[in-house]
């Protein structure tokens, strides 16, 4: 694998996960340095690529360069995250004076104009819990002193709720497109991490997977060997391909034209196309055994429908 | 101890005496006995005999009635003893690798081996106590006294009271804030101060009341755990604050009970409100309406032809089996919850705020109260803050490597990054400066360009004014009824009560998203469900829980999804990935679990968002549907046909005041799953499915015959079988342009040419 992972120095020196990533970038085997980079807290991945450029004296000559791929993630400290939740709690989605989550996020696009941000968050729900904690300990006092105690103001100062961590992690993605992950411990991290580089070394390689418009449905080729043998698997999944179409129907009519040919034949033989679409329209199609066996014809917008298919020259023509 | 030494080398180690201590304390009194010359030594000796060949741990004295030769009265003397024993050297603490390794090599497997049983671990470690003689410091109570037994049965914060309590043996019993217990004390005391209490309640009446009162729920259990909040009932019937009688149960309070659950609402009554539930910030626009009146449910007869009257008579009626008769009301969904009565959803007609269910005959009134059209209402306060605030299921606590600066994750290191950002460039390119612009001068004049564009490239259908439209939440029909076990799954529910504005139809991708819906002048002709104009936002959801998600990977539905998602035409396909229980548990190893949703996100495009629980997942919808309400509160929309849509280059930016939308209608029949074909397409499918082939190489063949016949016919032109066999052979498939090859050629050939039967 030609990737290099690329971590801010700041992760690994204030961050205090950095051996987590360097133990994920160890399962992967690939390649970590530590480097300041412009972004606190962030982690990028640059590509070796190695291009061929031929030149004018017919040489062949390789150049290695490196290539920044466009993911990116960014770690962001449990305090500054609260502390954006608490700005746009604030002021909502106005611009005020005190930055907010949407306001940073921006700043780093600013930073890194083509990239795709992924943010995460670690020990969100560590913090949530102290702030239970500190709740739960105000009331053991409370209810152990029996005395009325103040309440507990810390919903307008300090603390942040689950819903409001919710609506600017919402918002943000409204306004920035980039989402917000809530990790939280190291190995969660890790994990995170790997994955992420996995799938950024893989892109190259997938990137194009739902570009094709046509998708298997489920069942892959059929195998055929040298002697033709299985030819009639292939013919029989390839009439699966209709609409609303059983594999006993397939099987009827598989056996009334044991292979493309024939059918094309009879369809030949056939006077005029009103004949043609109602060539197969009466194969009896048995469904069931023994006693249970119901018999049925292959119909007529069955056999339209193939008709279409096979005596049709015109590409665009839809099969109804 | 030497005995355990000579057997160390044994294959399959037994744990030696496995429980010493009343091993020992028996022949303690055996000697005793004989010393005295009392008979009672045989006794002893036999009771002795029968424990040494128990090779399982026993954890009470009790648990010895089991053994031959025991009776109650020696029980009892064990039991006094263990306790007086705990008393004197506290120490039972599940034993440390490092501790037992040291002294006695042999046992050190045998604690390992226990792990799973806290409990039987303490028993060894008492004998560890007991003969080791030193290092009692260690205080808990891990053993099976009854009191921590029954706590075990108990939610999380009773169990973390005995974690975090150094001397918990003499602490209260305090329930934590907004636990199960707490809850139920509360519920019982108020029930028993108010005027029409009983002095009891049963169990229903009691679920209710408390459960508002509580994060966790009384009914349904948390995934992966057996309790629910109720099963802490066991915990205060054990302590004593709560009686049970009779059957129906009746649960009452005791004197004690009575007084914690005084000091418990003295202390809270007060600040209960402010304390936890955060002031909601509707984004400014929402009307928020107080209305909170929920004496008597309001609501209107609808008669069949959908049309609202007060009269009962007229009303359209459902008679079924199950349910009774039912009258056909449009009511408040939300305060038809709160009122209990009976209900069957009409799911037939369109769902909202105010929805069409048929009520329950006994719960009807003649006249229906004549109201006036109901406000918006606002979000639930309640129940967001039921929905965001829920207790997530307790991870395991992992030895955490602290550093001492951990900026990371601690809150309370000082913020980092403040420095960096009051360093930014200015904006430098203009789409940039358009997101940053909040200035409406600025925007508007970005978006009046981008609109000029826009109206170059196509002529909208219609225009939706600012104003004119609501934005409603679409739920797909599948996703609520589910043919999927367990009703707990539908958000549906969950979303009306949120106050969110629903609307339950068939859609053929993704499982919901939005509209922009032309309200209407007149809100009398709802009932007939007029044909509404309606836009489709940007946004889609397709709601995957943890279950699902790998169901449909080991099916292989999942890329045939992920290709339909992304085709729609809507621009920001969202994964709602919901967690369900361990991922472990699953058929899938949790690597690939984990890495099939990175890879969503890094190599697919999507946006991914993780919720714990339904319950996030609904406080998920609800905040998207609020702010998108406030985005799109001022915001001009165009229709526009699904071809333009698609081929508009730049994403519409939130900030927009004009944004191009296809209609709802347009879009959703064009992502219907099985459409029709062209005969190309058919044929490419055809071939894609001989062996060798794939989608792109099917497509390259049929960009140079388009269709079945073309091959034919180029077949036939050729002069000879081996001309015809490798005429596809040179074809060039993709950028990469590889040929073809001769092997699928000939196969293809094969297959359409073999005048015979196939094999």
């Amino acid at each position: 694998q030609y990737l290099i992972l690329m971590l801010d120095t700041r992760i690994v020196n204030s961050g205090g996960h950095g051996v987590a990533i360097f133990k994920a970038c160890e399962a992967l085997g690939i390649q970590y340095i530590t480097k300041e980079q412009t972004v606190p807290f962030s982690i990028t991945w640059s590509r070796q690529v190695t291009s061929i450029n031929v030149s004018r004296e017919n040489q062949v000559e390789t150049v290695k360069s490196e290539q920044m791929e466009e993911d990116v993630l960014v770690l962001l400290p449990v305090a500054d995250f609260v502390n954006f939740v608490q700005n746009h709690k604030k002021c909502g989605s106005e611009l005020g004076g005190e930055p907010t989550l949407t306001n940073y996020v921006q700043t780093v696009k600013q930073h890194l104009p083509n990239s795709i941000l992924s943010f995460v968050v670690i020990g969100m729900e560590k913090y949530f819990r102290d702030q239970k904690t500190k709740v739960q300990r105000k009331h053991r006092a409370a209810v152990l002193s029996s005395v009325r105690v103040t309440p507990c103001t810390d919903s307008d100062q300090g603390s942040v709720h689950r819903l409001d961590v919710e609506e600017a992690i919402t918002d943000n993605q409204l306004q920035t497109d980039v989402m917000v992950y809530l990790l939280e411990t190291s190995e969660e991290l890790s994990e995170f991490v790997r994955t992420f580089s996995k799938a950024v070394a893989e892109k190259p390689a997938k990137k194009d997977r739902l570009q094709t418009a046509f998708f298997d449905d489920g069942v892959s080729t059929v195998k055929v060997d040298k002697n033709g043998q299985g030819l009639l698997r292939v013919w029989k999944q390839q009439l699966l391909q209709f609409k609303n179409i059983s594999p006993d129907i397939a099987d009827a009519i598989v056996q009334a034209y044991p292979s493309p040919h024939l059918l094309m034949e009879a369809y030949r033989k056939c006077n005029d196309s009103n004949e043609q679409e109602k060539l197969i329209e009466n194969i009896v199609v048995r469904r069931g055994a023994g006693v249970l066996e119901t018999s049925r014809r292959v119909g007529k917008e069955m056999s339209r429908r193939i008709c279409t298919f096979v005596t049709s020259s015109n590409a665009n023509e839809v099969i109804k | 101890m030497e005995e355990e030494l000579r057997y160390g080398k044994r294959k399959k180690k037994k744990i030696k005496s496995p429980n010493p201590l009343f091993e020992a304390w028996l022949r303690e009194w055996k000697e005793e006995a004989a010393e005295k010359g009392i008979k009672s030594q045989y006794v002893y000796a036999k009771a002795l005999k029968s424990l040494q060949r128990y090779p399982l741990l026993l954890t009470s004295g009790k648990d010895c009635k089991i053994l031959e030769n025991f009776g109650d009265k020696l029980c009892k003397m064990l039991e006094d003893r263990l306790q007086k024993h705990i008393q004197e050297h506290g120490a039972i603490v599940p034993p440390e690798p490092e501790a037992s390794t040291s002294k006695a090599p042999a046992t050190s497997k045998a604690p390992a081996r226990q792990k799973p049983k806290p409990t039987q671990n303490a028993a060894t470690t008492v004998k560890r106590a007991g003969t080791q003689g030193g290092g009692h410091q260690r205080v808990t109570h891990a053993l099976s006294d009854s009191d921590s037994e029954g706590s075990t049965g108990a939610p999380p914060p009773p169990r973390k009271r005995q974690r975090s309590g150094i001397c918990s043996g003499e602490r209260e019993y305090i329930p934590a804030y907004r636990s199960g217990p707490y809850a139920l004390l509360i519920a019982l005391y108020r029930d028993r101060q108010s005027a029409d209490g009983r002095g009891f309640m049963s169990k229903t009446e009691l679920c209710n009341k408390a459960q508002e009162l509580a994060d966790k729920s009384f009914t349904v259990t948390d995934p992966g755990c057996r309790y629910t909040a109720w099963s802490s009932m066991g915990t205060l019937i054990k302590k004593g604050l709560v009686t049970k009688e009779s059957s129906p149960a009746k649960y009452s309070l005791t004197e004690a009970g009575c007084e914690l659950a005084h000091r418990l609402e003295m202390s809270q009554a007060d600040d209960y409100p402010v304390c936890l539930i955060p002031t909601p910030r509707a984004p400014a626009g929402i009307p928020e309406a107080s209305s909170q009146d929920i004496g008597q449910l309001q609501y209107k007869y609808v008669t069949n032809e959908g049309e609202e009257v007060i009269n009962k008579d007229k009303a359209a009626v459902l008679i079924e089996d199950d349910f009774g008769l039912g009258f056909l009301i449009k009511v408040n969904y939300q305060k038809l919850l709160t009122s209990g009565k009976r209900y069957r959803l009409d799911t037939t007609r369109p769902l909202g705020e105010d929805v069409y269910v048929y009520l329950h005959g006994d719960d009807t009134d003649e006249l229906a109260i004549n109201t006036n059209m109901p406000r918006l209402p606002s979000l639930d306060e309640d129940d967001l803050q039921e929905a965001v605030n829920v207790e997530k299921p307790r991870k395991e606590v992992k030895k955490r490597t602290k550093t001492p600066k951990d900026v990371m994750s601690s809150a309370s290191a000082e913020p980092q990054l403040l420095s960096f950002q009051s360093s930014s460039p200015r904006p430098t390119t203009k789409t940039l400066g358009r997101v940053h612009s909040q200035g409406s001068s600025a925007t508007s004049e970005n978006s009046q360009d981008s609109t000029e564009s826009a109206a170059s490239t196509c002529v909208p259908n219609f225009v939706f004014q600012p104003g004119e439209f609501e934005i409603i939440l679409c739920v797909d029909n599948a996703e609520f009824y589910g043919s999927r076990q367990g009703g707990g799954k539908s958000l549906l529910p969950d979303l009306i009560k949120n106050g969110v504005t629903c609307d339950l139809r068939k859609l053929h991708v993704g499982d919901l998203l939005w509209v922009a819906r032309k309200k209407t002048q007149t809100e009398a002709g709802v009932g007939q469900q007029p044909r509404r104009r309606e836009l489709v936002l940007d946004y889609i959801v397709e709601r995957k829980r943890m279950d699902d998600l790998v169901h449909s990977c080991t099916d292989g539905r999942l890329p045939d999804q992920k290709f339909r998602l992304k085709h729609c035409g809507l621009k920001k396909p969202i994964f709602m990935i919901e967690d369900y229980g361990s991922l472990q548990h699953f058929s899938m190893p949790e690597d690939r679990i984990r890495q099939t949703i990175t890879n969503l996100k890094v190599i697919d495009g999507f946006q991914v968002k993780k919720t714990k629980n339904v319950k996030e997942s609904v406080a998920y919808l609800t905040v998207m549907t609020r702010y998108l309400q406030s985005y799109y509160k001022d915001k001009r929309l165009y229709a526009c046909s699904m071809d333009d849509i698609k081929d508009q280059v730049w994403i519409n930016d939130i900030t927009d005041r004009e944004v191009r939308l296809m209609e709802f209608n347009e879009f959703n029949q064009g992502s219907v799953k099985s459409r029709n074909l062209s005969v190309q397409d058919m044929f490419c499918k055809h071939l894609s499915k001989v062996s060798g082939m794939s989608g792109e190489r099917a497509m390259a063949v049929t960009q140079v015959y388009p269709t079945l016949t073309h091959l034919m016919d180029a077949y036939r032109s050729c002069p000879n079988k081996s001309v015809a066999e490798s005429l596809l052979s040179t074809i060039k498939v993709n950028k990469s342009l590889r040929n073809l090859g001769i092997n699928p050629s000939r196969l293809i050939h094969q297959l359409y040419t073999t005048p015979g039967a196939l094999t």
